[in-house]
């Protein structure tokens, strides 16, 4: 029998370093979720991504166990840190930060694949070149 | 060891209602920004609350006057305005919300925890260790921490010569350097490098009137003066493999060394080839969900 599930806690955490504060214990704490099982296990599962910020779906069970699965950090995350910038430009019509090559864009592309909304590499890395621009990074070839 | 009064931090709850097609990437700069993370919660509009909060701290105002310029630009991007709330949000104990489901507990054959807010009366000879989860780890229900207390209660249980040293890395709540002076060790030596787990560690053990025999501190392993007939680590697999060489040189000859926090397979594998090579041979290896502890012996 399907367990039931009663709710979902979407976050983006940092990996490796979940912990009781904000957001993770109020958002967790609501819910009933044992909050230090959830922070070992996704320290454990994320240990090799660095402090990456990295999106977590928790899934609440009515007995309040939970499931979770990771996944692929947000594009902007992965080109900021691909330029080595902290943030993106405040106008990216007019101030660009920083320039990233197509090559670089396909990379990106390719590892967030398996959470975008397309059908291929070629429509991946045009999401990806939209969020570049709306950054204030420049595409170059 | 005196325990301060710490003030109460707070932290500025800020809440944005997005777009679905910008909700990500409002979290992704919201996460950055707060370095700790944001919440994403759909709202039947078919848009996404995101919330993040950001800790009152000294950078505080520079961070606010960063995400306004970037609320400002991403406004103009999504071409309507995006509400923002901000509320002050004093910090609490987060741990308090699943305290409910916290029932006093048979640990190993030898040792029973029970929260304060229980009454437990010990069966024979078994010990009790009283503990309150809080923001720190190892409430005892852990399938990491049950193994590393099950091979500490086989190791302590066994005969041996002459008092026995122990030294708890990464203590959490104390849990494991409890359960250490209660089933045998003579002095105990606790450390972690969070202030927050010395804190509760150091609380813990003085409600459980170990003062006596247990050292609580936020010292460096590598100022730790061995050598100790037990080391226990309950961490994870990184850290376990990067402190090797100085956990190995704080092992006596013919000590244990209680490995625990990782997981089956790869990793499991991975710890005992690096402590091989050390010179540690592992003498026992327990499995529970989907967790291993290893109890490795030193050669005399």
């Amino acid at each position: 029998m399907a367990k039931k599930i009663t709710g979902y806690i979407k976050l983006q955490i940092p990996a490796g370093k979940a912990n009781p504060s904000p957001p993770v214990g109020p958002a967790l704490g609501q819910h009933g979720v044992n909050i230090m099982e959830f922070c070992k296990a996704f320290n454990a599962r994320t240990q090799n991504l660095g402090d990456m910020i990295t999106p977590v779906v928790i899934t609440v069970y009515a007995d309040r166990s939970f499931s979770f699965i990771t996944k692929t950090p947000p594009a902007s995350v992965l080109l900021l840190k691909a330029v080595g910038a902290q943030k993106g430009s405040s106008n990216p019509k007019k101030d660009r930060i920083a320039k990233i090559t197509r090559d670089k864009i396909r990379e990106i592309a390719q590892h967030k694949l398996p959470d975008l909304n397309a059908d291929d590499i070629d429509a991946a890395m045009r999401i990806v070149e939209g969020t570049a621009r709306s950054c204030g990074i420049t595409v170059v070839d | 060891m005196t325990i301060s009064h710490r003030p109460r931090k707070s932290w500025l709850k800020i809440t944005i209602e997005a777009p679905m097609k910008l909700a990500e990437e409002v979290a992704g700069i919201l996460a950055s920004l707060s370095g700790t993370g944001a919440e994403t919660i759909p709202v039947p509009s078919g848009g996404e609350l995101v919330v993040a909060y950001l800790a009152d701290d000294g950078e505080i105002q520079v961070k606010r006057a960063l995400l306004e310029e970037y609320l400002q630009n991403l406004t103009d991007a999504a071409g309507q305005p995006l509400p923002v709330q901000t509320e002050r949000l004093l910090e609490e104990d987060w741990g308090q919300s699943w305290k409910t489901h916290f029932k006093p507990a048979r640990l190993t054959s030898r040792l029973a925890i029970t929260p304060s807010w229980e009454t437990y009366v010990p069966q024979g000879e078994e010990a009790v260790i009283e503990l309150d989860p809080g923001m720190a780890f190892g409430t005892g229900l852990h399938a990491s921490t049950r193994l590393a207390l099950e091979l500490i209660d086989e190791t302590l249980a066994s005969p041996r010569n002459g008092p026995i040293r122990a030294l708890d890395v990464g203590t959490g709540t104390g849990i494991l350097a409890m359960a250490c002076a209660l089933l045998g060790a003579s002095r105990v030596v606790a450390i972690d490098n969070d202030p927050d787990a010395v804190h509760a560690a150091a609380e813990n053990v003085r409600r459980n009137h170990l003062e006596s025999s247990i050292e609580v501190s936020g010292r460096d392993l590598r100022e730790v003066a061995g050598p100790f007939e037990l080391v226990v680590a309950n961490i994870i697999h990184d850290t376990l493999v990067e402190l090797a060489p100085v956990l190995r040189g704080l092992v006596a000859p013919g000590g244990a060394l209680i490995l625990a926090g990782i997981l089956q397979g790869e990793q499991e594998a991975s710890i005992i080839a690096t402590y091989r090579v050390l010179g540690l041979e592992s003498h026992r290896i327990l499995h529970r969900e989907e967790w291993t502890a290893l109890r490795f012996t030193a050669p005399f």
